[in-house]
């Protein structure tokens, strides 16, 4: 029979159940760790580190300013600043959409975004702002806050890029949501200088305007000596462009015209006919496909298709009819046809427009194209499906003599403007000296028309409407409201602040 | 440990080399069933001793028992039996049927338990119900299988897994996905790996009380999946042959399909268009439409239809345009009669759209001995879809073996080898799915590419004719693209290979006390090939492009556990401790070029100019403690109590979660009361509650504050993308549980149940004023209530002689409501109300309310769409003017400004329309399932449908096929015949007029549908042959069968298959699952 025996079982039991027990592991096998993105714990590591990730979270802000998604959807024209560019260039009336195809930016060119706080077109630039605002303050928190002593100069050159992105921003949010900046005491939008700040409530157009002054002049200061490895870094030029942009928003005419100056003469020159336009066959100059190949670009990303953007999510899809994307297929944008009448005849600027009168109509097809269209022959679809490296340019210098010329008329120094204007456009306007019969009204007008023609595309107009007040009339060439005519002040052509923002900051439940 | 182990082991084997000295003889006989027919594999055991044995082939067992002692004889499906060993050595026994369908077994909590005395919410489909069904997995098939569970078969794709839901929707932001757990171990590989063919039983558990065995992670549901072993199948050879056909069932809608009534559409839309401009006459407007129906070079366009694309004999304008005056008769505006056609455009959907086939081969070998039993099973399917290049292919290979060694230690292990094969070209959600060509493209494009006469183009390169991609001047529908050559040209494959590992070794320690250990591991590689060709596809300006990418996915379990089991006279208890640690790894690696020499060779030598490659690893691991104790007095009353602490890597400082459940039942037909009653048969009562943990559907790293890595012009760039919350913690859900389990007068059979889900401390990502950086953060907070009612009642209507007819229906009836939104920080408040996608959440309501514009009809005098349109009256004039607020958005406005005086207006400005609930969900009255099952001497009949009453679904699909754009650019429904034409028309279905009026079929309240549907599941007509036919031929078993799945569905609309998505909704890019049809014949030796 069985020999049974308690005090055995006893002890298998007591022997089992601590093995049981024992098989339990150690905390760290529940600890696991990302590798597609990192945590903020090992990004700090690598600093630590790695030298080469040293810049890593400022080169972040920046990184934004085209990274797809930085608006904070999936959409596919969720890229950047350069969504903005080209939205805000239709919204001031300078870029006709000429073919709906495939429905995109169908809102903006018919106007109901603006009308629509659920509409993502408005949650993207208010989302890819604030994010930018963001990234700049947990830079600025690392180095101890806007107000720490900074005693390197490494310190000092991040702080005041972190700075100037921050600046940046306000300028853009400023305009972007705000009906009339004209008036400061109006209602804009929250301001943030801290990474962790809960919803903060609306400031006024004036106090957003002075957080933009301040960020900007603090980091004209502390960039002095920096000298950027990359175009895509602010440096003290581009910072003092934004300050001439913000001096001008302001109708500072003063400032505008000191900052304006400071950059003209910063060494950049202008660019060359040959550099914005197809002159010949053989022309391989030209283009905004390389930002280091133009002296003139002051501000830009140089894209490697590393970078991996895939051209329906690229500015370049966008706007470029020889890139694989909906430029291509029927969704073309080009210059409303009241602006383009403006050209005079002897106007060089003339040929970026290749398809004018044909069915195209007046595409930048010479103006915007993508590294690869000209050695392929001008055919269609010629740039790559993904992998994109055509870069994309923010700012040239070309710009601050239009604006210089701009301050100058409005100071009364017609005689610096009218030279300067017409400095600029030698190059490009066989006969310069109609300008000298210009004079008052006419004269502002013509240094605005000037700047809308060489500048079409870039994102540059809106801000010349709003800052000059101004009122446009789409031309013929639009398939919506052709011929209505939309002041500068216009609910239409100012976003409304994104539905989230509204229902999820407690501070904030009206529009502007 | 290991030392620890063995030490263990050789204790344990002296141990059981002294239970072999009790005296014994050899006790053999023949275990049959009422008829006399003999039953493989059934249980013999020497009572109160582990010493058992399985009959073999034909009945046989043979045992060494002592006399006295008493023989267990059981067999699933049989009653038990306790025959006492006498002097005789031959014992020969009989096994009754038991006709209660309630001694099922259920799975549960790694043991099983007879479902009279469980007391927690089960339901056991049998293997065959399974696979019957022509599906290659098990989620397609569970669909109307049990009451409270969802399946929606997402897509036709061969091969595709469907989502399952189990009462409702448990979670705002968390996973609503059930836990899958195979022969004991909780499964992370891929549901395609297991052939439902090896499919023994499949349990879904619903309450808390079952659910809560596996660990915290079972708060939407568990499905048990336990698969065939060697005496499941007795000895034999088991050879199923299915061939059979997939195709186009269930109808897509009804479109215009005549190229002359589409134009004549077109054209009308334009003609309005002109009819509204200022100072129009009909002259003007026929004018206008003549003039602008085709689109012309320079022309102000509203038409985006070329005029290379005229495929009538009608004659050209000097400037380029077609002569519509000769095409269009403006008096009816329809194609004049007498004219001809150049050429016919091909119906698209004739090109894409085949009926495939579907081939199936499945051998299953079993052979039980008297201590160890292996079953092995191969199985071959490939399986087309209607849609061109759509296919899954799979060849797998399955071995169980069980052993019993040293009458103590019994292992139990498979192996199971999966290959699988799939292709899925143009089925994405983009301008390359053929669903979106074939119901979208206007009738007038042609698939091919014509010349000026009109012929169709040779292809120079791959044979056949040219593709139309629309470059020629901009085809107005998919410029640049043709998804149906794009599927047929190139390539999108996935190839997957996978090793599943399960072994499960159980010792008895003593009396009552059994050690456990289950190691499971599941190993799954998906090579996925994807080659754009380099003439004519999307890549063809970088001459080609290769893309290739390996998922790795490795996951393993171990559970460790003591099992005790001890009977006291009438009173029974067990109990079980385990351990339970899991990890899951993920490995991506991918490599791309273009630039391609062969224009079809998938691999990337094949490209000369890299693109960047992309990789990483994620990692998750699980760790749990469970305890559990059953049990029962007198068969009568029944107690479970559970307890579980759970971690998960999840979570950074709150790791930990202490859950628990407890359940009770009360079988009252064993009490004296009803013991004799005539009526009942069975009755039995039950409740259980429990709290249990849900860590899924917030990502594998929710606790970190993340940041992307970037490339910037090749410089390291690190951004901060997503707010993590290092407290967040296990979701949980409080889960009350009761019903009755009946069966009355020997025909009617069932249960009932109710429950009552409430979910805190819910993952909920909580929406930010986006300003402040980031646009949400992981919370544990809100609160939400599923509750529902479940029936499921069985009929066995006739069984007289050789005619047996019987019917089943279940169904379930839920609730869904958001209790509570998580609390704001500035203002220490909840919030009140957000929006996601078409639905709007506020307390009370629940989370699929639609919240949308609210479409009002059709103005009779202008044709225009019509809304309602929201204003703060601020003069109290009730007409909207100046100074008044227009409302977007109703529900947040009355929040912020309860004092408002809010009228209303119709508007035709969709812009100024406002958003507001409509008070309608998508959440049903009642769904279910019904079967009708006969059968007639040799024949059996069966049928399930599926039936969904209530609610209402978002049918998008019909709305994209309602447009209003330029002429070109849109196919057309059949009810686009209905819209308003002129003045007085009174019709729900608004003007045509060439986009003039923006947004026209924009979201609204219009598109919503109800989601009612009925439809035929599945259909088999099987053919025994009988017994002594099948012996002749030398076969033990024959039977013949056709079934029918996905056969027929009713609804609201033609092409509206409110079956496919949780939401009801519809898209344009579904691949509608397919219908199939196949024969079958099944043979045992």
């Amino acid at each position: 029979m069985l020999n049974y025996n308690p005090m055995k079982n006893i002890k298998i039991f007591g022997l089992v159940s601590s093995l049981v027990l024992l098989a339990s592991c150690q905390e760290e096998f529940l600890e696991t760790y990302p590798t597609a993105s990192l945590s903020q714990e090992q990004v700090s590591a690598a600093v630590a580190v790695n030298p080469d990730a040293a810049k890593g979270t400022l080169l972040g802000i920046y990184q934004q300013l085209y990274a797809r998604g930085s608006g904070g959807t999936t959409a596919q024209e969720d890229f950047g600043v350069h969504l903005q560019h080209m939205n805000l260039d239709i919204l001031s009336q300078d870029m006709a959409h000429l073919g709906k195809s495939y429905n995109r930016q169908r809102t903006i060119s018919e106007m109901t975004t603006t009308l629509n706080p659920d509409d993502s077109f408005n949650y993207m630039p208010w989302r890819f702002l604030y994010r930018i605002i963001n990234l700049s303050n947990l830079v600025i928190d690392g180095l101890g806050g806007d107000q720490a002593e900074l005693t390197t100069n490494v310190q000092k050159h991040t702080m005041g890029q972190a700075l100037a992105a921050r600046g940046w921003a306000y300028f853009y949010l400023n305009h972007l949501f705000v009906n009339d900046i004209s008036n400061l005491t109006g209602p804009s939008v929250p301001i943030y200088t801290a990474s962790d700040q809960l919803e903060q409530p609306k400031s006024t157009v004036g106090e957003v305007f002075n957080q933009a002054i301040a960020d900007l002049e603090k980091a004209e200061v502390l960039l002095d000596g920096f000298v950027r490895s990359d175009k895509i870094e602010f440096n003290q030029d581009v910072v003092r462009g934004v300050l001439a942009y913000t001096y001008g928003a302001l109708n500072n005419w003063t400032k505008t015209y000191e900052y304006a100056n400071k950059v003209v003469n910063a060494g950049y020159g202008k660019m060359s006919p040959a550099e914005i336009t197809v002159l010949g066959p053989d022309d391989t100059v030209g283009g905004f496909n390389d930002v280091n190949a133009h002296q003139a670009i002051m501000w830009g990303v140089t894209v490697t298709s590393s970078q991996e953007l895939a051209s329906l999510f690229t500015w370049w899809g966008f706007i470029d009819v020889w890139s694989y994307s909906y430029a291509a297929v029927g969704n073309h944008k080009g210059m409303d046809a009241g602006l383009y009448s403006k050209f005079r005849a002897d106007d060089i600027r003339k040929t970026q427009f290749p398809f004018a009168g044909k069915s195209l109509g007046y595409v930048p097809a010479y103006k915007f194209y993508n590294t690869t269209a000209q050695a392929k022959g001008w055919r269609t679809f010629s740039g790559p499906q993904v992998n994109v490296d055509s870069d994309a340019h923010y700012m040239r210098s070309d710009e601050f003599h239009l604006l210089k010329a701009e301050a100058a008329a409005e100071l009364g120094d017609e005689a610096t403007a009218k030279t300067t204007l017409k400095n600029y456009l030698s190059d490009r306007i066989t006969d310069v000296s109609y300008i000298d019969a210009l004079s008052g009204a006419a004269l502002q007008e013509e240094i605005s028309v000037q700047t809308r023609l060489e500048l079409f595309g870039e994102g540059k107009s809106y801000f010349l409407m709003k800052r000059q007040r101004q009122s446009r009339t789409r031309g013929d060439n639009w398939l919506d409201y052709k011929g209505e005519t939309f002041s500068h002040n216009d609910e239409r052509l100012t976003y409304e602040l994104p539905t989230n923002e509204l229902l999820f900051n407690p501070n904030i439940t009206d529009q502007n | 440990m290991k030392t620890k182990l063995k030490g263990l082991l050789a204790f344990l084997l002296v141990f059981a080399v002294q239970i072999a000295f009790a005296q014994t003889k050899t006790v053999s006989g023949l275990v049959s069933d009422q008829d006399g027919a003999p039953l493989p594999g059934a249980t013999v055991l020497v009572k109160g001793t582990n010493k058992g044995t399985t009959t073999d082939f034909d009945g046989n067992f043979s045992i060494s028992a002592a006399q006295g002692d008493v023989l267990v004889f059981s067999f699933i499906g049989y009653v038990t039996k306790e025959v006492s060993v006498g002097n005789s050595s031959q014992l020969n026994v009989s096994l009754a049927q038991d006709a209660q369908a309630l001694e099922e077994v259920i799975v549960t909590g790694f043991g099983d338990v007879s479902k009279k005395s469980f007391a927690g919410s089960a339901k056991v489909v049998a293997g065959e119900n399974v696979s019957q069904k022509s599906f290659t997995n098990v989620s397609q098939a569970l669909a109307g299988e049990v009451a409270g569970v969802a399946v929606f078969n997402t897509s036709g794709q061969p091969g595709s897994t469907s989502t399952v839901r189990i009462r409702g929707f448990g979670s705002v932001s968390g996973s609503q996905a059930p836990l899958y757990i195979v022969d004991d171990a909780p499964f992370g590989g891929s549901l395609n790996d297991i052939n439902p063919n090896d499919i023994k039983s499949i349990t879904v558990l619903k309450d808390a009380s079952a659910t809560s065995l596996y660990g915290a992670r079972g708060a939407n549901g568990v499905i048990v999946i336990t698969t065939k072993r060697g005496k499941d199948a007795g000895n034999s050879i088991n050879v199923q042959v299915k061939t059979g056909t997939n195709y186009q069932g269930v109808a897509r809608y009804e479109t215009i399909r005549s190229p002359e009534e589409y134009i004549g559409i077109a054209w009308d839309g334009v003609y309005q268009r002109g009819l509204r401009a200022a100072n129009a006459t009909t002259a003007s407007a026929t004018a206008y439409a003549n003039a602008n129906l085709f689109e012309i070079p320079g022309g102000g366009p509203v038409s985006d239809l070329p005029t290379i694309y005229n495929m009538w004999n009608v004659p050209s304008l000097a400037n380029g345009n077609v002569d519509v005056a000769a095409l269009i008769d403006p008096a009816t505006g329809t194609v004049r009669p007498g004219v001809t056609r150049k050429y016919t455009p091909e119906s698209w959907g004739d090109y894409t759209f085949q009926d495939a086939n579907r081939n199936e081969v499945i051998m299953t070998i079993s052979n039980v001995g008297e201590n160890s039993s292996v079953y092995t099973s191969f199985g071959f399917i490939d399986d087309i879809g209607y849609a061109t290049n759509t296919d899954f292919s799979r060849l797998n290979g399955r071995v169980a073996a069980t052993h019993k060694i040293k009458d103590f230690i019994d292992v139990n292990t498979t192996l199971n080898y999966t290959q699988s094969e799939s292709n899925n070209n143009g089925t994405g959600s983009s301008s390359s799915s053929q669903f979106w060509w074939v119901d979208n493209i206007p009738t007038v494009y042609p698939l091919f590419r014509r010349d000026a006469d009109g012929n169709k183009i040779e292809d120079p390169i791959y044979g056949g004719y040219l593709y139309d991609y629309g470059l020629e001047r901009g085809r107005g529908f998919g410029f640049a693209t043709n998804g149906v050559a794009d599927a047929k040209i190139n390539v999108s494959r996935s190839k997957a290979n996978s090793v599943n590992f399960n072994n499960n070794t159980t010792m008895n320690i003593t009396d009552g006390v059994t050690l456990e250990n289950n190691f499971a591991y599941q190993y799954y590689m998906n090579d996925g090939i994807s080659l754009n060709e380099p003439f004519y596809s999307p890549a063809k300006g970088q001459g080609g492009l290769v893309s290739r990418d390996r998922a790795e996915t490795k996951n393993y379990s171990i559970r460790t556990g003591l099992r005790f089991k001890k009977q006291i006279d009438e009173f029974n208890i067990s109990a079980f401790l385990s351990h339970v640690a899991t990890a899951y790894e993920y490995n991506y690696l991918s490599a791309e070029r273009s630039k391609l020499v062969l224009p079809d060779g998938i691999d990337i030598a094949n490209g000369v100019v890299n693109a960047p490659g992309y990789g990483y690893t994620d990692n998750e691991r699980t760790e749990s403690y469970i305890a559990n104790v059953n049990t029962d007095y007198q068969n009568k009353y029944f107690l479970t109590v559970s307890y579980n602490k759970d971690a998960s890597s999840r979570f950074i400082n709150n790791r930990w979660g202490d859950f628990y459940s407890v359940g009770g039942a009360w079988a009252l037909t064993e009490e004296e009361f009803l013991k004799d009653s005539k009526f009942f048969d069975f009755l039995k009562v039950k409740a259980s509650y429990g709290t249990i943990g849900n860590s899924g559907g917030i990502g594998l790293y929710p606790g970190y504050n993340l940041y992307s890595i970037n490339n910037l012009s090749d410089n390291i760039s690190l951004a901060f993308t997503t707010k993590g919350n290092k407290d967040l913690t296990w979701e949980k859900s409080n889960q009350f549980n009761t019903g009755v389990d009946f069966e009355i007068g020997g025909f009617f059979s069932g249960s009932v149940e109710a429950y009552k889900k409430v979910t805190n401390d819910m993952f909920y990502d909580r929406q930010v004023g986006p300003s402040v950086g980031y646009a949400s953060l992981k919370v544990n907070d809100g609160e939400l209530i599923n509750q529902g009612i479940e029936f499921d009642l069985d009929f066995k209507i006739l069984n007289k002689g050789d005619f047996k007819l019987s019917a089943g229906i279940n169904g379930e009836k839920f609730s869904n409501k958001l209790m509570a939104l998580p609390i704001d920080p500035v203002t220490g408040e909840q919030q009140k109300f957000s929006v996601s996608g078409l639905y709007g959440n506020e307390s009370g309501r629940s989370l699929f309310d639609y919240y949308t514009k609210e479409y009002t009809g059709v103005n009779p005098t202008t044709g225009a769409a019509e809304w309602t349109a929201y204003f703060e009256d601020k003069n109290n004039d009730g007409k909207f003017n100046t100074g008044d607020v227009r409302i977007n958005s109703l529900t947040p406005y009355v929040n912020d400004n309860p004092e408002a005086n809010i009228q209303s207006e119709k508007t035709d400005v969709y812009a100024n329309a406002t958003n507001k609930f409509l008070n309608k969900s998508i959440i049903p009255d009642v769904r279910g399932a019904f079967r009708l099952n006969a059968s007639f001497k040799n024949f059996n009949l069966s049928t399930l449908f599926n039936y969904q009453l209530g609610g209402w679904a978002y049918d998008s699909a019909y709305a994209t096929l309602m447009g209003n754009g330029y002429a070109g650019t849109n196919n057309f429904h059949v009810d686009i015949r209905n819209r308003w034409r002129q003045e007085g028309d009174v019709t729900d279905v608004p003007r045509q007029d060439a986009a003039l009026q923006i947004q026209q079929n924009s979201s609204s309240s219009r598109f919503l549908t109800r989601s009612d549907f009925i439809a035929l599941n599945n259909v088999r007509l099987g053919y025994n042959v009988p017994k002594s036919v099948a012996n002749k031929l030398g076969l033990d078993n024959a039977d013949l069968y056709i079934t029918g799945d996905n056969l027929w569905l009713a609804s609201k609309r033609k092409g509206f298959n409110p079956s496919t998505s949780i939401t009801g909704g519809t898209g344009i890019y579904t691949y509608n699952p397919l219908s199939t049809l196949v024969f079958g014949l099944n043979v045992k030796l």
